[in-house]
């Protein structure tokens, strides 16, 4: 029981690590935010406090250290430096490492880190030491963990102004500390003959909600105290819901406003107390409105807390999402046999049942799917830091800038593009953007640029990494190209076909090896990766613009529609996002093209794999044969096949071991009857076709 | 701070600017006086206020609170300087509804404080 609570632990340390290194990066851009190092602190704060509780000794002691700086950073004591944030992204990192348990206990690095994070504090500033606070559980919590909202009454003594105060600047100071309402309480300003306008008549109502305590409510009145009348009560501890909160006149009675007896006599009168409480003059206007503003300053605040914690309102482990998404997938196989027999018996009570089958199943699959479904704004966080961490070791000025992080992806299309994605911002800081004085040479700012962009379109996902580097050099990789043998120095080709070569495996034109790129690993290993997911890559450049590559995804690739085709008794499936149309082939047709595979579609010439041939599949093939012509990176290929059947959901299954390899082919899915149909992987079948070719 | 009036025609228009504060209240508060004293209708216009604190909000909620009693009317001119309205909202006057003594349902601190 204890390993699953650290288990729940570490999965929201880690989360809260990412928020803390989105932070850190931000605070290092705007180094006066105080909302940012407010984040930071929490952030430290909850991994420190619920470490204690699961026995995280060693990461509550060092994260102790640094969350003590960070206290004084947001008192203003110690300033937020590059250095300051450096050294936190690497308490980030070792607290991340003691997670994993990969670091030793002692360690050097973590020793290191913890005295400079201590050299950061003056010496009268140095708390008891490190370790959990001395301070009893429940204290902590409402001292500065968790936020709590108090209700304020404060009237000051008459001559306050005489003393030199300014009520508003206290009320600037409590405002500092939160979310801030007031209600000024005026009953007792007299007319205009009786006044004396050195004085002060008002009281207020303050509805504070802070996470910093009662203490430092305390010391914002610390010297008007004595001559005032002060109450602060705690209204709220955070543990409400927004619904929930009290009602009007409950605030009331709770406050002394109105007694009990009264509250029912009104509530029995109808809904609108205020109302007839103001009209009686049983309760004062002023008290009216500070009721209804504590009403729905708690309503905001627990609203707001809400939705903040809506985002991430189950937790799930992943393996049972993909254990459902298994069993949709075959409940939707089983469902397409019911509604096949349903066909075949001719009954219209049970065709009816299965059209109500599909729908709900229809339905249910979307649902499992969506659950998968993860924005890429969480691997994108990631790269700020890796981009920021190599143009600093590139000696290269690079800004990260990301659009569309709440595009969703299913969770394992999301996981194998972390790679993929990790190449191309090294590629582009690397090879693309020019160091800073090459740049401003060049008349371009110092600054680089990478655009990381996410959108959806219809049913893929397309990302594009775009760089205003110098761009990809024509002439570089046509002569590597002519080096490796791919070319001749005559042939012509253009930009998009050249530009292909570079993800040819064994292809870099670096002249020096770095750490990071010009091994010639890296950008056939992208294509091969966006390739496993059923996606696509191009790429784009200018000569001193820069480099956009762009990649297209499924959404998903649990379960995707298809078209059934077959050829002889076989049955086959081509994932429909390839394919654009169906045209007849006829044999007039093929004895035209004299030997070629070819076909004239409206004045275009198609090039087309004949599957039958290309599977080997005995048989004479009918008259008339179908081409489904796809589109894949710009280029048009057709398969030739018996028969198009039509649509199909279809659930895929991976092939088992001994026909992983099968080229051609990316797994395969069951029919409504049993039938196994495989699924063609076009983009293979035309690259073989293509390297058959180029052997004959 | 200046307060200027104008001839006693009807509605006495109070032209108030510079620091509202509580340096200047003495003054401030014979100004709204002497108006109320003389005058049935009276606006209150605030071109070229430069500051504004709790002493001139209680004076302006007292003058209005005298012109209801005496069956008079006090109203306050648009447009009302941003230190105004922030000293209004920060000092928490702005209301919902106007209080008990608001017989003419003319409350000075329920609209254009926003």
């Amino acid at each position: 029981m204890k390993d699953k609570h650290r288990e729940a632990y570490r999965e929201e340390a880690y989360e809260l690590l990412a928020e803390l290194e989105e932070s850190l990066l931000a605070l290092e851009q705007d180094p006066e935010d105080e909302e940012l190092i407010g984040r930071v602190f929490r952030a430290l704060h909850t991994i420190k406090g619920s470490g204690a509780m699961f026995g995280f000794e060693d990461i509550v002691a060092f994260t102790h250290e640094v969350e003590t700086v960070f206290d004084q950073v947001r008192n203003g004591q110690v300033p937020v430096t590059k250095a300051l944030v450096d050294l936190s992204l690497a308490a980030r990192d070792e607290i991340r490492a003691m997670l994993d348990g990969g670091a030793p206990e002692d360690s050097l690095k973590k020793q290191e880190i913890m005295a400079a994070f201590r050299g950061l504090i003056p010496e009268a500033e140095m708390t008891a030491g490190p370790g959990p606070d001395p301070s009893p559980a429940g204290e902590e919590t409402l001292g500065a963990g968790t936020p709590v909202t108090y209700r304020i009454r404060f009237r000051p003594a008459a001559d306050i102004f005489l003393t030199g105060t300014n009520p508003l600047s206290l009320l600037h100071e409590l405002r500092q500390l939160g979310e801030f309402n007031v209600v000024a309480q005026t009953e007792a300003i007299p007319f205009l003959t009786d006044i004396n306008p050195e004085h002060c008549y008002t009281a207020w109502d303050i509805f504070l909600t802070t996470s910093r305590g009662l203490d430092a409510i305390a010391d914002v009145f610390i010297f008007v105290a004595d001559d005032s009348g002060l109450d602060i009560q705690v209204i709220d501890d955070g543990s409400g819901s927004a619904e929930d909160y009290k009602k009007l006149g409950e605030i009331l009675v709770a406050r002394g406003d109105l007694d009990e007896s009264s509250l029912k006599r009104y509530l029995a009168q109808g809904p609108l107390i205020g109302e007839a409480l103001l009209q009686e003059g049983l309760v004062s206007c002023d008290k009216v409105q500070s009721a209804l503003v504590e009403q729905r300053h708690v309503r905001t605040v627990q609203r707001k807390k809400q939705e903040a914690e809506g985002a991430a309102s189950l937790r799930v482990p992943a393996a049972k999402l993909d254990k459902l998404v298994d069993l949709v997938g075959e409940l939707v196989t089983v469902q397409a046999r019911l509604s096949q027999t349903a066909i075949d018996c001719n009954d219209p009570h049970l065709t009816s049942i299965a059209e109500e089958v599909e729908r709900l199943t229809c339905d249910l699959r979307d649902n499992a799917l969506n659950m998968r479904m993860l924005p890429i704004g969480t691997i994108f966080s990631k790269f700020q830091r890796l981009v920021r961490d190599l143009s600093a070791e590139l000696g290269r000025k690079v800004d990260l800038i990301t659009e569309g992080a709440e595009t969703e992806l299913d969770k394992t299309v999301l996981e194998r593009l972390n790679d993929p994605l990790v190449h191309l911002l090294r590629n582009s800081i690397d090879h693309g953007i020019e160091p800073p004085e090459v740049r401003l040479q060049a008349g371009k700012p110092g600054h680089g640029k990478i655009r990381l962009t996410a959108r959806h379109a219809g049913a893929q996902v397309i990302i594009q990494v775009q760089d205003d580097g110098g761009g990809l050099d024509h002439e570089t990789i046509k002569a590597k190209a002519v080096q490796m043998g791919w070319l001749t120095p005559e042939t012509e080709i253009s930009d998009k076909e050249l530009f292909n070569f570079i993800m040819s495996p064994g292809f870099s034109t670096a002249k020096e090896i770095t750490s990071v790129s010009g091994r010639g690993v890296g950008m056939d290993v992208v294509k091969k990766a966006i390739e496993a997911l059923q996606g696509s890559i191009e790429i784009d450049s200018q000569p001193g613009v820069g480099t956009a590559i762009t990649i297209k995804l499924p959404l998903t690739l649990a379960i995707i529609e298809g078209l059934l085709v077959t050829i002889d008794h076989d049955f086959f499936v081509v994932p429909l996002s390839v394919v654009t149309e169906c045209v007849e082939l006829t044999r007039e047709d093929v004895a035209r093209a004299h030997g070629h595979k070819i076909a004239k579609v409206r004045d275009e010439i198609v090039p087309y794999v004949h599957l039958r041939e290309r599977f080997d599949i005995e048989g004479r093939p009918p008259a008339i044969e179908q081409i489904v012509i796809t589109e894949m990176n710009g280029n048009k290929v057709g398969l030739v096949v018996d028969q198009v059947i039509g649509e199909q959901q279809t659930v895929i299954k991976s092939l088992g071991r001994v026909y992983r390899s099968a080229a051609g082919i990316s797994g395969a899915t069951l029919l409504g009857d049993g039938t196994v149909a495989l699924i063609l992987d076009a983009l293979q079948l035309v690259q073989g076709q293509q390297a058959g070719e180029l052997i004959n | 701070m200046k307060g200027k009036k104008k001839a006693l025609t009807e509605p006495q228009i109070i032209k108030f600017a510079g620091d509202l504060t509580i340096e200047n209240s003495q003054e401030l508060h014979k100004i709204l006086l002497t108006a109320l004293n003389n005058a049935n209708q009276l606006l209150v216009t605030f071109e070229g206020v430069t500051a504004a604190d709790l002493s001139f909000m209680q004076l302006l909620c007292s003058a209005h609170r005298t012109a209801v009693r005496t069956d008079k009317h006090l109203e306050l001119a648009s447009p009302r300087p941003g230190v105004l309205k922030a000293a209004v909202q920060e000092l928490g006057f702005i209301r919902d509804k106007g209080c008990v003594l608001d017989t003419q349902a003319s409350c000075i601190w329920k609209e254009g404080w926003e």
